[in-house]
């Protein structure tokens, strides 16, 4: 009898193309499930804030109908976390679509499980009440009521157990929402009674497809789960994992690279061997798990208000040494004209200024260089979309016609690549909820819907 | 284009070479939306030493270098991987409205040419 599991990892952001030769190669390897991470925070707020996915449909059916296939053809649960970037009912909503179309064109008959991870603002509000929230870290704002209530979805990292829960009831898919990005990976294996400490650090190096490999990318990848190790090879061609390669991936995205915290505890990496299993895989061993009391991480996302943009560039060389200062001016004439509109809530208008400081700001270890050219973004946030492009506009004019010192050039100061030179960007956001709760029982804090298609 | 040199000699003599001439990975990246961590990761264990050994990459520096408290700023050794890793509080959370770097992929460049001595 098999003494392992065969994990296959099929993407770390599916719907951004999941390479379909190192797909299908993952597919010989007779993995007992299918897993692929869907979201993340790293597209930043606006997905959350809004329900818009980062991907657009067509590249989220074509990666669904290739993973899809590949689990149906062998039997094996396919298993999706973090749905349609962020995680959030609405995003869940338009995987579970997608799936449902594919299903009926193909004539596929699944059972299919929709785990959703949104948690009611009065349920937050309670919890708060009783202290049982705190900031996950430093940098993270205080949480207040006004900050519950100022985002419209709040999610939480689902750990395991949901996952658990919905493999037990025998489902082909799974589609759940927001996730921590090892329970996708990890529930099947900790379900069949394998090592947690393992199947975790399993997951989170498989999570992200082969980045771990060398060369990296994109690639499926598969994890050989046994009772004391595990083995990592990655699907993508003339490539192969290292252990310094799968050592250095626990460094990846990570604060601390040996204790990685998760829904209900933390795995602590300070005894993992990393060696070569043959000439392309790494076997790892000695990763523990500890319980402590259960905690979910909340997120969410606030609206700040509308956003417009303006761009522009600049080649005169007699503009360019004189920019700060320039914008600088620009800026009290903005003041000035749009007086009736003093706040920071009103609008705010900052000049990102590419080729000088656009990146690094104050950072900037470099303050001697002189460039060529610079790229001048005229960026503002308000608090209506009328108001944010009248500023936006406003600005913008009086930089393109700003008459400064040793000025030859007086018919303008930008080179404004296409029209309308100021574009109505919509609803901006910001993260505000990246708390962690503590809670008794993970399933009282998701949903769980049963589907026969 | 400026050329900058490999090596720089002080007046003692000593040589020094850059961090992005020794090592194998220098990278910045979100650790969540509120923290950026940046690896330095060495091609083995001698030059991993050499680095830590030279203060450069400590908290007290490291602070000075992206002006901010060392209360904010956590350096691990990471030996499996011939790493050192800073962790360190954003400035500003990502996608804020004065954040430039939403993934937090460019954050490395202040410490790309600490000078480490040979």
């Amino acid at each position: 009898m098999k003494d392992y599991i065969t994990c296959l990892s099929a993407s770390g952001q599916l719907g951004y193309g999941t390479p379909e030769k190192s797909f299908l190669k993952g597919l010989q390897k007779k993995p007992d499930y299918i897993g692929a991470d869907m979201g993340s925070t790293d597209p930043g707020p606006h997905f959350l804030g809004s329900g818009n996915s980062a991907c657009g449909d067509a590249g989220i059916r074509r990666d669904l109908e290739l993973i899809l296939a590949g689990a149906i053809e062998l039997s094996v649960p396919l298993i999706i976390g973090s749905a349609g970037t962020a995680g959030a009912r609405p995003h869940v909503d338009k995987v579970v679509d997608i799936v449902e179309d594919i299903v009926k064109k193909n004539d596929y008959k699944i059972k299919m499980a929709v785990i959703y991870s949104d948690i009611k603002k009065e349920k937050v509000i309670e919890m708060y009440a009783k202290g049982r929230i705190r900031p996950l870290s430093k940098g993270v704002p205080d949480i207040t009521e006004d900050l519950i209530n100022s985002s419209k979805y709040i999610v939480a990292q689902m750990g395991p157990e949901p996952f658990i829960e919905a493999l037990s009831q025998k489902v082909d898919v799974i589609i759940a929402g927001r996730s921590c990005d090892a329970s996708i990976f990890a529930a099947y294996p900790i379900m069949k009674g394998y090592n947690k400490g393992l199947a975790m650090h399993m997951a989170k190096i498989v999570e992200c497809a082969s980045q771990c490999a060398d060369p990296g990318g994109r690639d499926a990848i598969v994890g050989y789960l046994y009772k004391d190790h595990f083995v990592i090879e990655t699907m993508k061609e003339n490539s192969r994992c290292t252990p310094i390669g799968c050592a250095a991936h626990s460094l990846y995205e990570q604060p601390n690279p040996y204790i990685v915290y998760e829904p209900g505890g933390y795995m602590n990496l300070h005894d993992s061997k990393y060696v070569s299993g043959d000439s392309i895989t790494t076997r790892i061993s000695g990763s523990k798990w500890f319980n402590e009391n259960y905690t979910l991480k909340l997120e969410s996302a606030k609206e700040i208000g509308f956003r417009a943009i303006s761009l522009g560039a600049i080649r005169d060389p007699i503009l360019i040494p004189q920019i700060d200062h320039v914008c600088e001016k620009v800026k009290h004439i903005v003041e000035d004209i749009m007086c009736g509109h003093k706040t920071e809530e009103d609008y705010r208008l900052k000049f990102r200024i590419y080729g000088y400081n656009g990146v690094m700001g104050n950072l900037e270890p470099d303050k001697e260089f002189m460039p060529k050219e610079i790229f001048v973004i005229t960026d503002v946030v308000a608090k209506t979309q009328d108001l944010a492009k009248a500023v936006c506009g406003v600005a913008k004019q009086h930089l393109l016609h700003y008459f400064y010192p040793k000025i030859l050039a007086t018919g303008g100061n930008l080179a404004i690549p296409f029209a309308p030179d100021v574009i109505e960007v919509g609803k901006a956001y910001e993260f505000a909820l990246y708390h962690l709760m503590e809670i008794d029982n993970p399933l009282d804090w998701c949903r769980i819907d049963y589907k026969n298609l | 284009m400026k050329v900058v040199s490999r090596k720089s000699i002080s007046c003692k003599g000593e040589i020094f070479l850059r961090l992005r001439d020794i090592a194998s990975v220098i990278r910045s990246k979100n650790a969540g939306p509120f923290y950026i961590t940046v690896d330095v990761i060495l091609p083995d264990i001698e030059a991993c030493k050499k680095v830590i050994e030279s203060q450069m990459i400590s908290r007290d520096n490291i602070a000075r270098i992206y002006g901010m408290e060392a209360g904010n700023i956590e350096v691990i050794t990471h030996e499996e991987s011939n790493s050192i890793k800073l962790s360190m509080v954003r400035p500003q959370a990502a996608a804020s409205f004065n954040d430039t770097d939403i993934y937090g992929t460019q954050q490395h460049i202040p410490i790309l040419d600490l000078e480490i001595p040979d």
